[in-house]
């Protein structure tokens, strides 16, 4: 675990991995608000605006994959094998044109396993806006709660998406990005949703870091929603991570997750959450992430998904 | 208001004609009404965009109900024509009104009307030019489809204390919610989205009842029957017009696919489902022959018309666009 963050870091102290303004290139996703976790041997999906070469980067490794590209609506995506010899750590994702080359930091995690027992965070973008205190604060919370990845919650505002970014550059875990207004170029920022990913046992439902906000009920995430719980019935732990609880949701993916294939657990940044009633018997609890500008950290483990106390980031960086 | 653009189409004359309401990407998360000639493949804009609903047509086929998001970020109803002249205007302060339906006359629309804790079923008198609450103050009420010029079915809430909520199907009248007595359960399960058809006064729901989603249909002497019975989730069902079939949306096929199904004999036949698109959104046409739906099978979601067979498949729009929840117009006097 040691030399895995230790190569993390060096890494991620390379460069910011955009275009200057914030928006991605080419290469759109994984990137560093919607990273990628794999185990050694196991495949990522990359999607960019065209065909390319593409690697992981990381110090003086470069790794070439081998994408089979496909075309879809917005652009190409591939599915490709992380080689089984691929050292542990984070990794920049490199894509490649005939004459054009883009770079994503902080995209892709390989790991050896996952762990049955481990720690997340969610935080509030406010506690990374603060100074460098703040921010590094913020990190010392997460790093000494040994969390495996983090979930940031932004406002979606531009100055705010770079601002979080810039200050989770070398940190050493992956950042998932949660908004709670997609702003109206969501898709430059954020690339193609990531509706849903896989940590070990457990299933985490992302349902409104994508360009289409919390519902969509009349396009077809309604159904990519309904097929991915049905994939992930066998999870240990079922998560929904969402900023705000409200009828922006759509009935449609209400029926999904709460009524037919109900979640175990809801962790919102809503400020009235416990005021939000929802239909169906197998009504999970919701659960606050952090408190306004501070860090939650959760367990995840065989008893369930359990918050702990939330530390509030002051603008002075002390936490409390 | 009206613009005409030109989409690029090859369609068949056979079955092809008449006019289909949709809703079109304007950008990221905006959309208008549009208004697709099948004849001709002119597409001209009738909302006034950018957050325009799902379009709802009149039985006579001369005015248009959707949604539409004021600048105060409430949620109204506008009434057009065909033309896209708006014809009245349907908002509530501190409300927001939705799911239009209308009632066989034409004369009547019913919608619910929610402040979001709270949600009551309202009827528009467009002789009186005037609305009254439908259903009881106690009783929250949502999703509204007519049974007659008299009587609608819509979503009730449930709350039981400890058990948290739940909904049945609910008879909606002036002053009166009564909980329809052919569901299961007293509101063990969860329905959604009654639909009634007038011609075999069948009404056609959603329910978990069996443990996943499924298509329910109650029918004169038949009593409730569940006529999707898959594992995989069946949702939003869509009467023909003569009431023969139900057409239906199913994940049995792996992705999101249109079905049909007979209520009366029970049998399912896909209409628009493969592995490596998705289909969505039914519509049928005036006769009952054809059907409209979105497909992702062009890259983005465009409009496709097939025949009831799921035979003679043809792009309706381009997938230039995003291109959602279709409407087919049905025949007018003039027709």
């Amino acid at each position: 675990m040691i030399r895995a963050i230790g190569i993390m870091f060096i890494c991620c102290a390379a460069a910011f991995g955009r275009t200057p303004e914030g928006p991605l290139g080419p290469l759109r996703t994984p990137n560093d608000a919607q990273p990628v976790v794999a185990l050694q041997g196991g495949n990522i999906d990359v999607t960019a605006v065209a065909r390319g070469e593409v690697f992981l980067v990381a110090g003086d490794a470069r790794i070439a994959l081998e994408p089979q590209w496909v075309e879809y609506p917005d652009g190409v995506r591939a599915q490709c094998a992380i080689p089984l010899s691929t050292a542990p750590g984070a990794y920049a994702l490199e894509w490649s044109s005939s004459d054009e080359t883009d770079v994503t930091n902080r995209a892709v995690y390989v790991i050896e396993d996952h762990a049955e027992s481990y720690t997340f965070a969610c935080i509030d973008a406010v506690a990374l806006a603060g100074d460098e205190d703040s921010v590094a604060n913020t990190l010392q919370t997460v790093t000494d709660a040994s969390c495996r990845f983090a979930f940031v919650f932004a406002s979606g505002e531009s100055a705010q998406m770079v601002e979080a970014l810039r200050a989770l550059e070398a940190w050493p875990i992956p950042t998932y990005f949660v908004v709670s207004t997609a702003p109206p170029d969501a898709a430059l920022w954020y690339g193609e949703p990531n509706l849903m990913f896989r940590y070990g046992p457990d299933a985490y439902f992302l349902l409104d870091s994508g360009k289409r906000g919390l519902g969509d009920a009349l396009g077809y995430i309604a159904s990519r929603y309904a097929q991915l719980r049905r994939e992930t019935r066998s999870a240990r732990w079922s998560v929904a991570i969402l900023s705000n609880l409200d009828n922006r949701m759509a009935m449609r993916n209400t029926m999904t997750f709460f009524v037919d294939e109900p979640l175990h657990a809801v962790i919102t940044n809503a400020p009235a959450a416990e005021n939000i009633h929802w239909i169906g018997w197998h009504e999970p609890i919701p659960v606050h992430a952090p408190k306004k500008d501070g860090v939650r950290i959760f367990s995840a483990a065989l008893k369930g998904i359990s918050p702990r106390t939330a530390t509030r980031i002051l603008p002075t960086g002390v936490a409390r | 208001m009206l613009s005409l653009a030109i989409a690029a189409l090859s369609l068949s004359s056979s079955a092809t004609s008449g006019e289909i309401a949709f809703l079109r990407a304007t950008g990221p998360d905006q959309r208008r009404v549009c208004i697709v000639n099948l004849s001709t493949g002119e597409v001209a804009d009738v909302g006034p965009g950018p957050w325009d609903g799902a379009p709802v047509w009149s039985a006579d086929g001369q005015k248009l109900a959707f949604t539409h998001v004021l600048p105060s970020g409430r949620t109204a109803i506008l009434v057009c024509n065909a033309a896209g002249e708006t014809l009245f205007t349907i908002s509530a302060e501190g409300r927001n009104c939705t799911s239009p339906a209308w009632s066989p006359s034409g004369q009547l629309l019913a919608y619910t009307s929610e402040t979001g804790t709270a949600s009551r079923i309202w009827v528009h008198d467009i002789s009186k030019n005037a609305a009254t609450q439908w259903g009881t103050e106690e009783r929250d009420a949502m999703a509204p489809s007519w049974k007659s010029e008299t009587e609608l079915v819509g979503v009730g809430l449930i709350k039981e204390e400890g058990k948290g909520l739940t909904t049945d199907l609910f008879d909606i009248e002036p002053g009166s919610a009564s909980l329809l007595a052919t569901t299961r359960g007293n509101g063990f399960f969860v329905e959604w989205q009654p639909v009634f058809q007038t011609v075999v006064a069948g009404l056609a729901y959603e329910s978990n009842d069996g443990g996943d989603r499924e298509i329910f249909v109650e029918l004169p002497r038949r009593g409730v029957v569940d006529v999707s019975n898959h594992r995989a989730p069946d949702w939003n069902p869509v009467w023909s017009p003569d009431g023969a079939w139900i057409a239906f949306e199913s994940l049995r096929g792996g992705t999101r696919g249109i079905y049909r199904v007979t209520p009366q004999r029970i049998i399912v036949t896909p209409i628009a489902a493969d592995a490596t698109s998705e289909n969505w959104a039914p519509s049928w046409s005036p006769s009952g022959s054809s059907l409209v739906f979105v497909s992702t099978r062009g890259g983005k979601p465009a409009l496709y018309v097939c025949d009831v067979e799921g035979d003679n498949m043809r792009a309706v729009t381009t997938p230039d666009f995003e291109d959602l929840a279709p409407a087919w117009r049905p025949e007018t006097a003039e027709q």
